[in-house]
């Protein structure tokens, strides 16, 4: 603000040098008024620099906040009720706070501009009330103006972003794909497409060019009518005795000046709706409820735990469409559970890793019912990682054990063995990209070869092995039958590693269905109809 | 899989294998390419340019006469004249302002829009292999990031920019018109500005560059966390990603506010000069006005002439460095373009000498050699494709596919079985020309396989050339149909309806919109049996005479794998093909397995064949026996 009031002086001090140095032709004068310009100048700059700079420090530090919050709520253990899109939050998280955060750029600029304002009127009263007047009068008026023109400038500009993102989206899109595109021979089809999007794209920005280059046109008009209205009152005052030349400079300056403080308050409304936008998705993430229900959260936390004689897990329920009987699994036994339908398997295994509430009574870990525990509680006697599962961009040894030594039975059942020989600097190898540039036998490995690097007592693994060849899946399976002192649910359809369990128990969806089954010579199999 | 293992290698040492930046002189030449192809509108910009600013300056000039008007006791009308000029003048530069930034914007923007669509074509036409050693990020940086950059600098800050220098330009000849020693005290600030720039430049290149950096690692950070968040709370290691992220942030913050002080003492020194300079015309209007050789008026007009370069000089200054940011990125554009030129040039020596050797060898002594597990055709007399004593290497010395003579007939469907990293997918990739072998020679359809599928993209004639189906499954966003039509631009609805039916994919009946739904990315999210199906149907499509197909469905249920097993049969019916098995169901309808070890071929023949010869096939399918038997009842 001071800066700005200081900035509005400029001209002032200009009208003052011609009226009282070159006027009377007086090189004294000329000093002293330097002298004041330059300690307005000095103020000016201080003021602006401590202004930006906390207001730099405001922004960021607001941002960082908002940001953090919005990690937090999205790791927050219970869960979100309604999922949303990973692009969606994404934006939350980065645009929509820095927006909020925006609030902070917003008010010292207005702030400024009313100040700019608020200077010019005032010293154009000190030197004529009617000239001041003028300027207050004027203000709104403009201000009115510029609001009503700014509103469809923004449509303009937000359907042009929309586009352009939109065209930039493709070009990742089918280059990411390019793998695909290549094995079809597409690359043209793909850049005609492209073609298209970027002119859709190029029509939206020229709109948008046009209506901001109108919006200034129609502001300098504005402020040029303005100009020539106060030009020629304060000249004709000038003429008729009532104000000096001095002060004509000044107030025509002081009327050029004010055009730029006044255009950018006539975006206020604009700014504060944008903002208003960004803080309503941010508040509705944050207020997200939860997937488990706070009642069912504290009754056994701390009760439970892993004890050294535990991991033995019961599951019986419905999952999805498909309904299963009650299923064990111990220490030391490999179970097999069929799900023909994948996305009941899925279903299946988000309860058991505590993503979804679990009915109550369907999961009993260690004579505890899971559906009683908080989901922190639950996921410290159960790992059940979704089949997706992502990796982290750092290196792959932090990515298998962050926190303890690494286990080289676990790395060999896993495979990652073998995927570390590939790698060019083996487990110090820095993934990027989330390891999306590994293939995705390399990737299901090292996810294979994490879980297995877990201390939790019981052990969900959702087809494991998708990814690999048959005979590397050979190898897994056999590995995964030799893993010691373990609790091992595989959900899978894979006969491979169904080969290996002691158990495989397959649910059928709808009625009793009577497939009969002969398993292995070692496995004990049932079926359990809905 | 081992084939891929080298592009990580190159990730990890970046510096050796990212796609060209071209240099400066590269880079100006193409844009003075682009801009001689505009030139008209170029001309036609310029002058409008150059005449708004001088309607521009007409205001302090008229403001000072009036200001004369004054001091020298004229009449109301003067000032009523003048005041009617000014507003002339006002409207003048508004008008003329409007349409020099819309004429500025479209050779701008369309320049911009004709360098991202050379950029993207030629991203797509770069040899797989060179993609592959680059890794995709590297080009996926290039046509989204660099794009964003250098759209930035041309749409946000080039238009103000110029339009500032003109002002700048025309205001120090103003002055010089209402006497030179005006102009000549206005480039007193000068010295100060160009010291000022030359140091904040030194200084904040580093510093902005680690922001930026800083900033994309925080962004990379969130992106981490909320993509994987699942997996992260699964983990349990919701604190220490939320520590990671904070970390990041604050380190992004404390960067920033670092390039802010060196921003913020390089504006005071602006500042300092702008006194300077306004100090300096206003002692020289002292000094002329003293000695009668200008008017009051001309030393008020000098005065605020100089008050109104304040804000271009601001500009001009400031946004130095976004000019230097977009060059970087343009130069990384360029590179992409010229990249594809020379790759070119060296695939095209490399094919036709490839050519060359297979017909003088290959062609006239089919290897029915004495080689063990002999890989020749089972049936048919012509081979659509055709290994001959291929090795390969991705570094040399480390071949993973080591003299595999393999020649698949006309209608033939061969399996490959192995395990990862005996050189199946190398074999493939080989086949479909993406891999240029060591030794030996390639040849599909009796050409050289890059060529063939070159010469398709130009002729969209059907049953011609081969296509892969690659292990990677990809949903382009977009419509269903958009999404198809990048196999078959012109295929009607109805094929594309009918080559959805013959992939079993009924699904697509029960889509909200049809054909029109959005699917991939920010769309309908297509499980992964789906996508493949569809990856299947573009087959179908494309209707190739020979097909690579690479594909390793996951999360699919047992039903949905029998499924797949009969689209893939559909598509691939009439077909010849290479199958990548994955699951040996895949490889026990094939008409021929082959067995690779090692990057090595050591059995081959038909399933049944290699059952009953209890080798290294026949262990394999047992073990899958036993499992499947578990289901299959």
């Amino acid at each position: 603000m001071v800066h700005q009031v200081a900035e509005a002086l400029v001209p002032v001090l200009i009208g003052v040098v011609v009226d009282r140095a070159i006027m009377p032709r007086d090189g004294a004068a000329l000093g002293l008024w330097l002298g004041v310009l330059a300690a307005v100048f000095l103020v000016l700059t201080m003021a602006w620099r401590i202004g930006m700079r906390s207001t730099v420090r405001a922004f960021s530090f607001a941002a960082h906040d908002l940001r953090q919050l919005t990690v937090a709520r999205v790791l927050d253990q219970r869960g979100m009720a309604h999922r949303r899109a990973a692009g969606e939050t994404l934006t939350i998280a980065s645009s929509d706070t820095n927006r909020v955060a925006g609030i902070a750029w917003l008010v010292t600029g207005q702030l400024g501009a009313l100040a700019a304002i608020g200077t010019t009127a005032v010293s154009l009263l000190l030197v004529s009330v009617p000239l001041g007047v003028a300027v207050l009068v004027a203000t709104p008026v403009m201000l009115l103006v510029m609001h009503r023109l700014s509103v469809p400038l923004e449509a303009r500009s937000e359907a042009e972003q929309e586009t352009a993102a939109r065209a930039g989206g493709l070009a990742t899109d089918l280059v990411t794909g390019l793998r695909v595109l290549k094995g079809l021979g597409a690359e043209q089809a793909a850049s005609d497409r492209y073609r298209r999007a970027s002119r859709g794209s190029l029509a939206a920005a020229l709109r948008a060019v046009r209506s901001r280059a109108a919006y200034q046109a129609v502001s300098e008009v504005l402020s040029v009518v303005f100009l020539a209205v106060v030009a020629l009152f304060a000249g004709r005052m000038a003429l008729a005795g009532q104000i000096t030349v001095g002060e004509l400079v000044a107030v025509v300056g002081l009327a050029q000046f004010v055009q730029e403080p006044m255009s950018r308050t006539g975006f206020l409304g604009v700014e504060l709706a944008q903002k208003r936008a960004s803080a309503r998705r941010l508040l509705r993430l944050l207020g997200e409820p939860t997937v488990h229900s706070s009642a069912a959260r504290p009754v056994h936390t701390g009760a439970a735990g892993a004890t050294p004689s535990g991991g033995s897990m019961t599951v019986a329920g419905t999952f999805g469409g498909s309904a299963l009987g009650p299923v064990t699994v111990r220490r030391g036994q490999v179970v097999g559970i069929v799900l023909p339908d994948a996305g009941d398997a899925a279903a299946l295994v988000d309860v058991l890793g505590c993503r979804a509430p679990a009915p109550p009574g369907a999961v009993v870990v260690d004579g505890t019912d899971l559906s009683t525990l908080d989901p922190a509680t639950g996921r410290t006697l159960v790992f059940a990682a979704r089949h997706d599962a992502s990796l982290f961009s750092t290196t792959v040894r932090d990515n298998l054990a962050p926190d303890g030594p690494l286990d080289p039975r676990a790395l060999d059942a896993s495979g990652t063995t073998e995927v570390l020989g590939h790698l060019p600097d083996g487990l110090d190898t820095h993934l990027t990209g989330r390891g999306q540039y590994l293939s995705g036998g390399q990737r299901q490995r090292l996810v294979l070869g994490r879980a297995l690097h877990r201390p939790e007592p019981v052990l969900v693994l959702h087809d494991p092995t998708t990814a690999v060849d048959t005979v590397t899946e050979a190898r897994i399976a056999a590995g995964l039958r030799d893993l010691p002192d373990r609790a091992l649910l595989l959900v899978t359809t894979s006969p491979t590693l169904l080969a290996v369990c002691d158990h495989v128990v397959v649910a059928v969806s709808g009625a009793a269905g009577g497939t009969g089954l002969d398993g292995s010579s070692d496995a004990d199999v049932e079926l359990v109809a809905s | 899989m081992s084939a891929h293992a080298p592009s990580v290698a190159d990730r990890a040492a970046p510096a050796h294998e990212i796609l060209p930046v071209a240099t400066t002189a590269a880079t100006n030449a193409a844009l003075w390419r682009m801009l001689t192809r505009r030139r008209w509108l170029f001309a036609g910009t310029v002058a409008v340019l150059l005449a708004g600013s001088v309607a521009g300056l007409a205001t302090p000039a008229l403001l000072g006469a009036l200001v004369n008007v004054v001091a020298e006791g004229g009449e109301t009308s003067d000032l009523v004249r003048y005041a009617l000029l000014l507003l002339g003048a006002g409207v003048l530069s508004a008008g003329l302002g409007y349409l020099g930034q819309t004429l500025l914007a479209r050779i701008c923007e369309g320049a911009l829009a004709d360098l991202r669509e050379d950029v993207l074509a030629s991203a797509l036409d770069l040899p797989l292999e060179q993609v592959e050693r680059a890794g995709v990020g590297d080009v996926v940086a290039r046509v989204s990031g660099d794009v964003d950059a250098v759209s930035e600098a041309i749409s946000g800050v080039l238009p103000a920019v110029t339009s500032a220098a003109f002002t700048i330009v025309l205001t120090l000849v103003g002055l010089g018109a209402l006497d030179w020693r005006f102009a000549l005290a206005a480039i007193a600030a000068a010295p100060l500005q160009v010291v000022s720039l030359r140091w904040f430049l030194r200084r904040s290149g580093p510093v902005y560059r680690e922001v930026r950096v800083a900033e994309a690692q925080r962004t990379e950070q969130v992106i981490e966390t909320v993509a994987g968040a699942t997996t992260v709370t699964t983990l349990g290691h919701g604190d220490r990603h939320e520590t990671l992220v904070a970390r990041s942030s604050l380190r992004a913050i404390d960067l920033s506010l670092t390039g802010i002080g060196l921003l913020t003492r390089f504006y005071n020194r602006l500042n300092v000069a702008e006194l300077i300079g306004l100090g300096a015309v206003l002692a020289v209007g002292f000094w002329l006005v003293s000695g009668d050789a200008v008017t009051v008026g001309a030393a008020t007009a000098a005065a605020l002439y100089f008050h109104r370069l304040f804000g271009p000089i601001g500009t001009v200054l400031g946004e130095f460095d976004e000019i230097q940011k977009a060059g970087a990125g343009l130069a990384r554009l360029v590179g992409v373009t010229t990249a594809t030129a020379t790759a070119g040039t060296a695939e095209g020596d490399a094919l036709s000498a490839e050519g060359d050797r297979i017909s003088a060898g290959g062609d006239e002594n089919p290897a029915q050699g004495d080689r063990p597990g002999p890989a020749a055709t089972s049936r048919g007399t012509r081979s659509a494709v055709a290994l001959r004593g291929v090795t390969f290497a991705y570094t040399p010395g480390r071949d993973v596919v080591t003299e595999v003579d393999l020649d698949v007939a006309e209608g033939e469907h061969v399996a490959l079985v192995g395990a990862s990293g005996a050189g199946k997918t190398s074999v493939a990739k080989l086949a479909m020309g993406i891999h240029r072998p060591t030794r030996g020679a390639v040849r599909v359809l009796g050409e050289a396989p890059g060529r063939r599928r070159r010469a398709m993209n130009d002729s969209p004639g059907r049953r011609h050339g081969a296509a892969m189906v690659s292990q990677e499954v990809h949903v382009f966003s977009g419509t269903l149909a958009e999404d198809l039509r990048l196999a078959a631009p012109d295929a009607s609805d109805a094929e594309l309806t009918a080559a959805l039916d013959a992939v079993e994919a009924h699904w697509a009946h029960d889509l909200p919109d049809g054909l029109a739904t959005v699917v991939g990315a920010g769309g309908l999210d297509l499980s992964p049996d789906r996508a493949q199906q569809l990856a299947l149907a573009r087959i179908v499509l494309l209707d190739p005479a020979v097909v690579v197909l690479d594909e390793a469905t996951a999360e699919v249920g047992t039903d949905g794998a029998a499924a797949l097993d009969r689209a893939a049969r559909a598509a691939l019916s009439g077909r010849t093909a290479v199958v990548i098995a994955h699951r040996l169901s895949q490889a026990r309808t094939a008409d021929r397995v082959v067995v690779m070890e090692a990057g090595r071929i050591v059995e081959s023949g038909t399933h049944d064949a290699l059952c009953e010869a209890g080798g290294r096939y026949a262990q394999l399918w047992a073990a899958w026996e036993r499992g499947a038997g578990d289901r299959r009842g």
